[in-house]
Order: C-alpha cells, then sequence, then structure tokens
C-alpha cells in the first residue's frame, strides 16, 4: 500500500467572485521512503499540494488517502493528531519558536502528546546530533544562520519519527552553499533512516540529484519522472 | 506543561515593556480596590463594634411583643415589674450570655429652673455598659465620644446630655437640673439631676437626647420594669439559633418577646455598609473592565504577532484547544503577577497608613477617628482568584479567533 495516494484531487479557492483552481484532479501515488521534489513556477500549485499532503488543507473534491485513510473522514483533532505523529514540516519561513533554545524547539512535537516530557529531551538531543546541531542547542533561532534554523526544522520533523518530511520550499531564503549542504543532508536521511521527503522547490539547480520529480504547472501534473539522475 | 510556563514565561519578558503596563494596571487596580474594600470593612466592624459594645446594644436586643404595634403607647412597650425580673434571672441562666444590660425610653421634659425642654432619654445601667465596653477596649481603642464624667451606678442622679440640650438649656457640667415625665401608672414625677457628662451624637445639633443611670429611672417612672435588654453573647454563637431558643425559653416563662439582631437594630449601620458596598461594587467593576480590556489588548496583539507561529504550532500537531491553552496560560501569568504587585501596593498602603496613622471626621460622628484599613484575607484572595479568572477569560476571548482560524491561514499570515 502505498504511503499517500491522491484520486483526481483538486482544491479551488474563491476570491470573492473569481474561482481559483490551484490544483485540477491530481492523481498520484507515493510510496514510503521515496525522495521526491514538487517542481514548477511560481504559482503552479506546490504548496497547495504540501498542505493538502501534510493534512493542513482538505481537498475540494478528490479523495486523498495517508496509509490507506481518507483524510477528509478526520476531524480537526484527529488531523492534528495524525500530523503530529506521522508527519514532519519544514517550511519556507523559517518556522521556529522564537523564545525556544533549539533543543526545545525540537522537543515541541513530542509535547504535544501527554506524557512524554522525558522521552522528548532524550529523542530531541539525538534529532539535533542527526543533523549535526548539538553544539547549538542552547542557542536561540534568532543566534542560528537560516541553515542552522532549518536544520532543527528538520530535526524537530525527525523528532517524532515521522514517516514523511514535507519541506515546502526549504531553501528559497538560504545562500547556495547553504541550500545545496541542506540537499546532502536531506538525502543523507533518507537515505540511512527511510524517512520519506516530499520537497517543493522551483530552484532547478537542487534537483540534479533527486530520484522523482514531479513537474506542476497550472494545478496539473504535467511529468512525473522516477530515477531520474543526472 | 513546563515547557508551556517557559513559552509564556518568556513571551512575557519578550515583550516586557507591554507586559509591564498591563500588569501595572492590574496592580494598581487589585491595590485600589483591596484597600478600598479594606477601608469598608473597617468602618463596618467599627460600626458593627460601637453598636455591640459601645453603645452597649449587645448582639441580641429583647423587646417586648408587638412593641411597635400601631397605636402601642410608651407604657405598653415596657414589660411589667416582674417579668423584667424574671427575663433576667432567665437571661443570667444561660451560658451563652456574658453580659445583660436593661434599658428603658422615656419621654420626658428637662427643666434648668428657668427654661425647660423635651427631651428623650435613655436609662441604662452604667456598670454593665462600662463591663460591655470593657470587653471591647482593643476593638474601640480609648474613644471618648463624650466631655466630662463617666456615669456611674452609686451617683444614680448624674446625667448625660447631647450638645443639643446643652444648647437648648444653656447648660454646663454641674449643673443641677430637673427631669420631669410620667410614671408606670400614668402620673406625674419629676426628679432632680446633675449634668455629668455632655456627649456626641450621631444626629445634628437639634437632637435632644438624655443618658439617665436605669436607677434614676426607675425612680422618676416609680417602677422597676425595663423596654430592653442588650443581650451580649460570647463570640462566634449563632445569632439566628440564639434569638429562637430564647424566644422560646421566655415563651415557656409566659413572657412573649420579640428579639432583634445588632444589625437590625442598627439602621444606621445597615446604611452605610449598604452605601459603602454600591461605592465597593461600583469600583470593582471598573477596574474589572480596564483589567479585562487592557488583557485583552496585550493578548490580541500577542495573537496578531504570532498567528504564523500558531500556524507552525498547529501544523505539528497542536490542537485548537490547544492554542487557547498556550494564551490563557500567558494571560493567567499577567493576572498572577499583577495579583503579586497589586498585593505589595496593598501591604505599602496599609503599613503606610499604619505609620501616618491618618484620622477624618466620618459622618454624623462629629469627632476626629483614625482611618484604617482592615487587611481581609478572604478578600483579598477572592479578589486574586477573581483577577486570574478575568484575565484567562480575557485571553480567551483575545485568542479564540485566532484558534479556530484554518492552519493554512495561519501559516500564510504575515
Ligand atoms: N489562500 C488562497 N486563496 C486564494 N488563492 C490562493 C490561495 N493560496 C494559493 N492560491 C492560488 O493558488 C495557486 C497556486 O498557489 P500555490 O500553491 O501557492 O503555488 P506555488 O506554491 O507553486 O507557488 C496560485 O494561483 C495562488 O494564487
Ligand atoms: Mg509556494
Amino acid at each position: 500500500m502505498a504511503l499517500f495516494e491522491l484520486r483526481q484531487v483538486s482544491r479551488t479557492y474563491h476570491l470573492g467572485d473569481l474561482m481559483v483552481r490551484a490544483l485540477k484532479e491530481v492523481s498520484l501515488a507515493i510510496e514510503a521512503g521515496e525522495l521526491l521534489a514538487f517542481m514548477g513556477p511560481s504559482g503552479s500549485g506546490k504548496s497547495t499540494l504540501c498542505h493538502l499532503l501534510g493534512l493542513l488543507d482538505n481537498p475540494t473534491s478528490g479523495k486523498l488517502l495517508l496509509d490507506g485513510q481518507d483524510a477528509s473522514e478526520l476531524d480537526e483533532d484527529g488531523r492534528a493528531e495524525l500530523r503530529n505523529r506521522k508527519i514532519g514540516f519544514v517550511f519556507q519561513n523559517f518556522s521556529l519558536v522564537p523564545v525556544l533554545t533549539a533543543l526545545e524547539n525540537v522537543q515541541l512535537p513530542l509535547l504535544f502528546r501527554p506524557g512524554h516530557e522525558s522521552l522528548a529531551r532524550k529523542r530531541a538531543a539525538e534529532a539535533l546530533e542527526a543533523v549535526g546541531l548539538t553544539p547549538c542547542s542552547r542557542q536561540r533561532p534568532s543566534q542560528l544562520s537560516g541553515g542552522q534554523q532549518q536544520r532543527v526544522a528538520i530535526a524537530r520533523a525527525l523528532v517524532t519519527h515521522a514517516e514523511v518530511v514535507i519541506a515546502d520550499e526549504p531553501t528559497a531564503n538560504l545562500d547556495s552553499e547553504a541550500a545545496e549542504s541542506l540537499m546532502d543532508l536531506i538525502q543523507k536521511l533518507n537515505a540511512e533512516r527511510k524517512t520519506t521527503f516530499l520537497l517543493a522547490t522551483h530552484d532547478a539547480r537542487l534537483l540534479r540529484s533527486i530520484p522523482r520529480q514531479i513537474s506542476l504547472h497550472d494545478g496539473e501534473v504535467v511529468s512525473d519522472q522516477k530515477g531520474a539522475r543526472s | 506543561m513546563m515547557l508551556w510556563l517557559t513559552i509564556a514565561c518568556r513571551n512575557l519578558f519578550r515583550n516586557h515593556r507591554r507586559s509591564l503596563f498591563t500588569i501595572l494596571a492590574i496592580g494598581f487596580g487589585f491595590a485600589g480596590v483591596t484597600l478600598f474594600s479594606g477601608f469598608v470593612h473597617y468602618i463596618s466592624s467599627s460600626l458593627r463594634d460601637m453598636q455591640i459594645y459601645g453603645r452597649a446594644g449587645g448582639h441580641l436586643t429583647v423587646l417586648k411583643k408587638n412593641w411597635n404595634a400601631p397605636g402601642a403607647i410608651e407604657e405598653e412597650a415596657s414589660f411589667t415589674d416582674e417579668e423584667t425580673a424574671l427575663i433576667e434571672k432567665v437571661l443570667a441562666e444561660e451560658p451563652n450570655v456574658v453580659a445583660v444590660s436593661p434599658g428603658t425610653g422615656l419621654s420626658a421634659i428637662l427643666s434648668n429652673g428657668e427654661a425647660s425642654s423635651i427631651c428623650y432619654g435613655f436609662g441604662i445601667s452604667p456598670s454593665t455598659v462600662e463591663r460591655i465596653r470593657n470587653t471591647a477596649r482593643g476593638l474601640l481603642g480609648e474613644f471618648r465620644y463624650y466631655e466630662g464624667d463617666p456615669l456611674s451606678d452609686e451617683k444614680s442622679y448624674g446625667i448625660g446630655i447631647s450638645r443639643g440640650l446643652r444648647r437648648a438649656l444653656d447648660l454646663k457640667l454641674g449643673d443641677s437640673v430637673v427631669l420631669a415625665g410620667p410614671t408606670a401608672d400614668g402620673q406625674f414625677n419629676a426628679v432632680d439631676c446633675e449634668v455629668l457628662q455632655i456627649f456626641e451624637t450621631t444626629g445634628d445639633q437639634s437632637d435632644r437626647s438624655l443618658l439617665v443611670p436605669i436607677e434614676h429611672v426607675r425612680r422618676l417612672r416609680n417602677s422597676y420594669g425595663a423596654q430592653q435588654f442588650g443581650v451580649l453573647l460570647r463570640e462566634g454563637v449563632s445569632l439566628p439559633d440564639m434569638r429562637k431558643q430564647l424566644t422560646d425559653r421566655l415563651a415557656a416563662e409566659g413572657i412573649q418577646v420579640e428579639i432583634f439582631t445588632w444589625e437590625e437594630m442598627s439602621h444606621f449601620y445597615r446604611r452605610v455598609r449598604d452605601m459603602f458596598n454600591v461605592i465597593n461594587r461600583f469600583n470593582l467593576v471598573i477596574v474589572l473592565v480596564i483589567a479585562g480590556m487592557s488583557v485583552i489588548n496585550t493578548i490580541g496583539m500577542a495573537v496578531m504577532e504570532r498567528t504564523r507561529e500558531i500556524g507552525t504550532l498547529r501544523a505539528l500537531g497542536l490542537k485548537p484547544r490547544g492554542v487557547l491553552v498556550l494564551f490563557a496560560l500567558e494571560s493567567a501569568l499577567i493576572g498572577l503577577c499583577g495579583t503579586g504587585l497589586g498585593v505589595l501596593l496593598l501591604l505599602a498602603g496599609w503599613l503606610g497608613m499604619d505609620i501616618a496613622k491618618p484620622t477624618w471626621i466620618p459622618p454624623q460622628i462629629n469627632v476626629e477617628v483614625p482611618l484604617q484599613v482592615h487587611l481581609v484575607p478572604e478578600y483579598i484572595v477572592l479578589c486574586a482568584v477573581g483577577v486570574v479568572t478575568l484575565a484567562v477569560l480575557a485571553a480567551l476571548i483575545a485568542s479564540r479567533r485566532a484558534a479556530r482560524m484554518e492552519v493554512v491561514d495561519a501559516l500564510g499570515h504575515s
């Protein structure tokens, strides 16, 4: 069974009288352990797709199954619990809680579960080590570089042993060196831990090493290339 | 939960300026309300002590049944000699009764030989009154409300007159006067008296009242009968229970009485208390509104600034309820800090007054008395709980929209 299965998923926004069809009947399947990128120009629907896959939003029509479960059958609390257990997020704008240290930020998702306080510290330390930021555990986001902040966000996604990490333009605000090294980290984690990574990006430079690339245009899948390594 | 508190604390510090102003608003409001209510408590308890001890009214006042029935004249409101003796015996046997102070009202004429004035006299037992006052020395202080000498059982012709009477008859201490009035069976009688004291009244200058040792009143009325008995009880005895018990006990002896509590007897106490309670509630409402608004404002701004952070936390699995908890905690913390500051300000105010010992002339007392505030722990705790509850409610109001917001919208918030 596929990790994600999308069956003719559409998402339409209503702006007053205007109807924006951000996604048009997208169907695809994503297996556990994949490293996959959604590509396409700005406005092609990458973020919308990420939000749907991340259970942050519901399709206007069509079905989205996560581990065979229909996401639209869950209520808000149920989706929150599912996100917490299975999905990690890395956003374009650095999304750490500014008043918390790196280590505390990484603990957060586990603290949404009652009774996980002691586990959280241990796991957070491990996750920070996995992204190579143990020395920065006690620093606040404002004391970290953009690249470091995104690594903390990845650690925060890994701390729950999430099955999938969804990263929407994680490198958009990084210089190319930091962007390269973030991509290396993502590849390494994907290879070693078999964590599924779904990236959205329009930065073609970073795509060289990504095995599956899905191109979107105006809300439609225009190509889905597997094993594309150049 | 620890981390939630950490987040709340650090966010308060991060916006320390904003937090500080809210905390100051709550603190000063809290101190204002508790100081004023401490003052009200001081006033009410002073008036209570004044009624129970100062005027020797006791906790309960025993009156003849139908004492104020329409058309009842003074004589019908009095107990007979036998009834009076029996009531005194019954009350003396009751273990919860500490002292019994008999009293008799009397409409009479006071004359200085040249001029005379109608007056309303009240017969008291000076030794009992003194004993009852002594029970409360600590409470009332050495508050003296007359000039001249105290009345005494021995010198039972020595009377006290109000300032109004002194003016009307141009009297001074030591003057001889004649008190004339009806006896118990309707004859006219007169006795010689000496002005022993001139006292303050709560009434105005035209108040023509008179205090006479009850022995002397009995001589004038040619009767042992009293009109009322002030009953001082042990502290803490339930007044309604005692009232019922005494009423039944005396009824069994064939005497029909009506018993009133000190509160029912003191019209003045009730009026003052009610007035202050109104002012107090008014203050409370103003302070609550101001404190509530400033908390709503503070939390509202925090919610606006941190909408994207809320979106991130929601994405990571925080439920809408959790968002409310997050801000409620922050707000409760503001409330607690405000309360803490408020308690400090209250103590400072209280200590300041204890050192400066300000005085004032209350309405209807006509003498300078100390102005105090009482620390009433129950009220302070109640206010603290109220403030924190209010803060939490305000936070819920300010953050409920953010909690209900779609995660995607919150994330996209700039
Ligand atoms: N909340 C929204 N309301 C209205 N239109 C939206 C909203 N979010 C996205 N869109 C529209 O949907 C389309 C796809 O947007 P998006 O998924 O953000 O694309 P991408 O991430 O590839 O830039 C765009 O035309 C965008 O204007
Ligand atoms: Mg986008």
